[in-house]
């Protein structure tokens, strides 16, 4: 509904789905290809949503997300991205201050409804 | 009165006065008794004549009996005084010392038998002879001196002297040690005539005196060794002490250890003692030398003591002589130091004065000797034992070290490979990421329609990136699990919920293959423990068995029993499911599935063996009878944190 979403992954095909499947969805998609990237075009661009992919090369998710959380706040929904389901995985994630996450390989029937449940509360 | 005192002169006057009286007597009366009876001159003059003739006759006959008895008495007494003299001679030659009777013409003018002997020399000689002639000699070889003797000592102090000590060389030349009393013989006016000399011979006693004196300082020598066995930590500290306790002790001019030194061939004077040490200083001597010169070298070879009482006279010590530079001692012995395998060193005691060693002390000596080496011996026992106790422990340490460097590296070398195992699962997730999700958008429709035939064959496509993915988790969790970085994620659960959720994962493809699927299990099977890895086992024991199934049925069940919860896959009709115990063994033993058998089951099974291992459980494939097998695995209900890893 004209929302922004800034997507943070490095593997282009992966880019390519999750781009995909939110335009299709209406979603206007930012990428950015790094951590470092991606926090300055949050900033910047200041979206709606970041999807972050913890395993980055430069700054990698959860530096970034950590910096995130600094500036602009907590207010952010960011979700992460990752193919690591391990308990202590999990821990992490949350503690670098992210609001939850989705697992990879992502699947396509449900990623759209998933991403929604964290923009869900922005709706006035 | 005097008169009738005994005594010659009293006995002569009594005698006189009574012949004087009865003489004066006869004569008055018989001068009056003839003038009675003669009747003329001549009558009375024959009277007179024949009284005057029988005067004489008695006083002839008083006489003759009075010089008799004097006589006779006379004779008795020379008797008497004879006996007397014979007894006294007899007694004189009978003691055993020697008596001399000595003149002031230093004149021996009686010597008994003993004397002679004990002085050598003849009645004669002595009678002849002063002192000073008679040719004896002191302790070192001189002649004796007036003024040395005894009578000398007597005459000049007139007091008796006793007890006095000489040491003298006879003319036959062997020595005898003296003691001498001597005791004035009064003459008139208080000087003395004479003196008497009593000598005796106290060499044995003096010999006597000597051998104690040697056993006192042997015996001190040999309690000192003793203290020095019973305290020396070192073969070097036993060696000097016992040095040491020869010299101070035991009194020993010289004493020195030599020790054989292996590389030179030279017996080395390591250690040495005693008031004569210095001059010796550092000598060493040829083991391998002349026996003739040099002793030492012969009790070193042989292991046979050397002893010489008379060191100065001894040819075999002339050597030695020169290399103690002076005056060296009477007595010289010199013992092997030996070791089992054979002499090491040799320990020379060298004595002041002659003849010290003799058989009682010699045999002490070289028992010390055997002592010290028999200690020596067993100090170098001790010592290899204790080396060998270092090295062994040492050595244990070694290969204590080396153990842990061994599993560090291969620690190591397990992090690494489940490094690359994890890498290398990564690495495949992406693609599949690519291969499941595109394929799911297709298949949603959401990049177009599809046609039935578009849809079956992605949903192939779909499917095979599944099983790949699935097959990348079984390689992360080894590489997990293999790393010792499994992280169990212990919950409540029920284990009829997770049979059942496994088997819906798995029936879209058994209706796919047309096989039936039974699941049977009662609700309230609780447990607590890591649901997702049960399931992951479940999912693929159940996948197996609709894939291995030949006549198409498969039941799986979830029983609780004891500590356990058992869940059960029965697969029957199975090709060959004989293979899969041996399956199954070969992939544990080797890490890879036997040639004729498809890889993947095998990999998925040995995931889920270790799987249910770290759960604490345990996974077993049993065949049955007509083909068909039974998969059982056997979970503790309750995780207690004690699975293998």
């Amino acid at each position: 509904m004209g929302r922004r979403i800034l997507v943070a992954e490095d593997d282009p095909q992966n880019m390519y789905l999750v781009r995909f499947l939110l335009e299709k969805a209406g979603y206007e998609v930012l990428s950015a290809g790094d951590g470092e990237v991606a926090v300055e075009m949050a900033r910047t661009h200041k979206p709606d949503l970041v999807l972050m992919d913890m395993l980055l090369p430069r700054l990698d998710g959860y530096e970034a997300t950590r910096m995130l959380r600094d500036d602009p706040g907590p207010d952010l929904p960011i979700v992460a991205l990752t193919a690591y389901s391990m308990k202590g995985d999990r821990e992490a994630i949350l503690e670098a201050g992210c609001d939850g996450y989705i697992a990879k390989p992502i699947d396509p029937e449900r990623f759209v409804a998933e991403v929604e449940s964290y923009l869900g509360e922005e709706e006035a | 009165m005097r008169l009738f005192k005994a005594g010659a002169s009293s006995v002569a006057l009594r005698t006189a006065l009574a012949y004087f009286v009865g003489a004066g007597l006869w004569v008055m009366f018989t001068d009056r008794v003839l003038e009675s009876m003669a009747r003329d001159m001549r009558s009375l003059a024959v009277l007179d004549m024949f009284s005057d003739l029988a005067f004489v006759a008695v006083t002839g006959v008083f006489l003759y009996l009075l010089i008799r008895a004097e006589a006779g008495e006379a004779g008795e007494s020379a008797r008497r005084l004879e006996a007397s003299e014979d007894r006294l001679r007899r007694t004189v030659e009978t003691v055993s010392q020697g008596i001399v009777l000595v003149g002031r013409d230093r004149r021996a003018q009686f010597a008994n038998a003993p004397a002679m002997r004990i002085l050598g020399l003849s009645a004669e000689e002595l009678a002849s002879r002063t002192y000073d002639e008679w040719g004896l000699l002191d302790a070192d070889g001189h002649p004796l001196s007036n003024e040395e003797c005894a009578p000398e000592v007597v005459f000049s102090t007139g007091a008796p002297v006793l007890g006095l000590r000489r040491s003298i060389v006879r003319r036959d030349g062997t020595s005898v040690a003296l003691e001498l009393d001597a005791a004035p013989l009064p003459g008139g006016a208080g000087r003395p005539v004479g003196a008497t000399v009593s000598i005796t011979d106290i060499s044995e006693h003096v010999e006597a005196e000597h051998r104690l004196r040697r056993l006192a300082r042997a015996r001190a020598f040999a309690a000192g060794a003793m203290q020095v066995f019973a305290r020396a930590g070192t073969p070097a500290a036993l060696l000097e002490g016992l040095c040491h306790a020869a010299g101070e002790r035991g009194g020993f001019e010289l004493a020195v250890v030599w020790i054989l030194e292996e590389e030179s061939g030279l017996l080395r004077s390591t250690y040495s003692c005693g008031a004569a040490a210095d001059r010796l200083g550092s000598a060493s001597v040829p083991a391998a030398s002349d026996a003739d010169e040099w002793p030492l070298a012969e009790v070193v070879r042989t292991g046979r003591r050397y002893v010489s009482n008379d060191a100065r006279a001894d040819v075999r010590l002339s050597a030695w002589r020169d290399a103690m530079q002076g005056p060296v001692g009477g007595s010289w012995a010199a013992f092997p130091l030996a070791s089992e395998t054979g002499p090491f060193g040799v320990l020379t005691l060298a004595s002041g004065s002659k003849g010290f060693f003799g058989a009682d002390v010699v045999d002490l000596f070289d028992s010390l000797a055997q002592d010290a080496a028999f200690v020596i011996a067993r100090m170098h026992a001790e010592e290899r034992r204790m080396r060998a106790e270092e090295e062994l422990h040492a050595h244990k340490e070694h290969l204590e070290e080396l153990v842990a460097e061994r599993t560090e590296q291969l620690g190591e070398q397990r992090r690494a490979s489940s490094e690359l195992l994890a890498n290398m699962s990564h690495g495949l997730r992406r693609p599949l990421n690519s291969v499941i999700g595109f394929t799911g958008v297709l298949l949603e429709g959401l990049a177009g329609d599809l046609t039935a035939e578009q849809r079956f064959q992605l949903g192939m496509v779909n499917r095979s990136g599944r099983v790949l993915l699935s097959l990348a988790n079984d390689l992360l969790d080894i590489a997990r699990i293999e790393g010792g970085r499994t992280q169990l994620d212990v919950a409540e659960a029920d284990g009829t919920s997770l049979l059942e959720a496994a088997a819906e994962l798995v029936r879209a493809d058994a209706e796919l293959k047309g096989t039936r699927l039974r699941v049977s299990g009662r609700p309230g099977v609780h447990m607590v423990t890591d649901a997702s890895k049960v399931q992951q086992v479940l999912l693929h024991l159940l996948e197996e068995a609709v894939e291995g199934t030949r006549d198409g049925a498969v039941e799986a069940s979830v029983t609780a029993s004891g500590e356990d919860v058992v869940f059960r896959v029965i697969e029957t009709g199975g090709p060959g499911r004989e293979d899969v115990g041996r399956l199954f063994d070969e992939f544990r033993r080797t890490g890879r599935a036997p040639d004729d058998v498809p890889a993947a089951s095998g990999l998925a099974l040995a995931v889920s063996e270790r799987l249910a291992l770290s759960l604490g459980g345990s996974l077993t494939i049993e065949p049955v009878n007509g083909g068909g097998a039974v998969f059982t695995l056997r979970v503790p209900a309750v995780y207690d944190g004690s699975g293998a890893v």
